[in-house]
């Protein structure tokens, strides 16, 4: 290799090294903590959460080792909840599928969300960061991300101590099972009031309280008229439809006036 | 559960999630998108948490059953903790507030 090529490559190596500094660092002490620190309100709400879920699952007559791997793997709460549920009500296999699935369709919006931000990520990275999103993390890490000095790796912290939370959670209250009863309409509301703060977060203008209100009615519309699966998905494509129509008028109306020379 | 029908389920259902998990993240990565598909990106999470909220408080059956606390009694305890999440923005000061709020809404009156 020439010296030019030499140096060209320990350039461009360096710049990768720059880009990606944040993701291919090791993991500090000082990572971790900061992830924790971003986590620790949906690990609380996890336990509360994660313990009927174990003690349904029970119920429905699974096993302790199916909960622990269903919640370390497929990792869903909404999920987790309709199986048992589903279950116990005597649905068939295909209908518990085709259910828990088009409520999960939502998680795309994630994906998609967050994949402005992986860029310097590498495969294997990506993928286990993906594979860990849920509502809540999307909403911690995607608001850390937008600030600014957040990685993937902080990121993916945050999945995996949220994770460990609802998988240990679910497992204890498998073990418990139903040794006590945990009303459920209850344990489920912390997700709720979890989601409320989330939405609390979000800036307030004009056009995200279009999205918003756009959301609502999208929701109510498709539980109306028996589309409860993909209601959340549907309600939300309808919210950010109508944000982006409303975002695209204005700054068209906007572009005018300055044509005019305001 | 037996482990067969345990094994369909959650193989099924977990590829279902993972594709949805995944495929976004790995077809974006690193794509330079258009400015307006970025605009539209920034909708997500409100809009995404307002359905989340709407799809927990609204359940149509309820609202037929003409019982007004069955829906009643969660919506406003949710109300409580959105003047919460707006003063505090504190996740945990949300949790609390809303399952003790439902918890003392839903108890209570039986006690009185």
């Amino acid at each position: 290799m020439s010296e030019t090529k030499l140096k060209q490559s320990q350039t461009a190596a360096d710049g990768a090294v720059e880009s990606n500094a944040a993701e291919q660092g090791g993991v500090s002490a000082i990572m971790l903590k900061e992830s924790f620190q971003a986590a620790w309100p949906i690990v609380l709400g996890y336990i509360v959460l994660g313990i009927p879920c174990g003690i349904l699952g029970v119920a429905a007559g699974m096993d302790v080792w199916m909960i622990a791997v269903m919640s370390l793997l497929f990792y869903s709460g909404a999920g987790q909840y309709m199986i048992p549920n589903m279950w116990l009500a005597g649905n068939p296999i295909t209908a518990i599928v085709a259910s828990v699935s088009l409520v999960n369709t939502r998680q795309m919006l994630y994906g998609t969300s967050l994949s402005q931000f992986c860029g310097g990520a590498s495969k294997r990275l990506a993928f286990i960061f993906g594979a860990t999103v849920t509502d809540e993390s999307f909403g911690v890490n995607l608001a850390r991300f937008i600030n600014g000095g957040w990685s993937v790796k902080h990121a993916l912290f945050v999945n995996l101590f949220s994770l460990t939370s609802w998988t240990v959670s679910n497992v204890a209250g498998a073990l418990i099972g139903s040794a006590i009863s945990l009303p459920t309409a209850l344990a489920s509301f912390a997700m709720t009031s979890l989601f409320i703060c989330l939405l609390c977060m979000q800036k307030a203008t004009p056009a995200n309280l279009v999205a918003v209100f756009g959301s609502i009615a999208g929701v109510i519309v498709c539980k109306c008229v028996g589309l409860s699966g993909p209601a959340i998905l549907i309600g939300a494509l309808v919210g950010v439809g109508a944000a982006f129509a409303f975002s695209s008028v204005r700054r068209d109306s906007r572009n005018t006036d300055m044509k005019v020379g305001e | 559960m037996d482990v067969t029908s345990f094994l369909v389920i959650f193989g099924v259902c977990l590829v279902c999630m993972l594709a949805c998990r995944c495929l976004p993240i790995f077809l974006l990565k690193g794509k330079q998108l258009p400015e307006g598909f970025v605009r539209a990106l920034n909708f997500i999470p409100p809009a995404a948490f307002a359905a989340l909220v709407t799809n927990d408080l609204f359940d149509p059956a309820k609202v037929a059953s003409g019982d007004i606390a069955l829906w009643g009694t969660p919506l406003l305890a949710a109300a409580v903790v959105l003047v919460v999440g707006a003063k505090t923005k504190s996740m945990a000061a949300c949790i609390v507030v809303g399952v003790g709020m439902l918890a003392v809404l839903t108890y209570v009156p039986a006690l009185l």
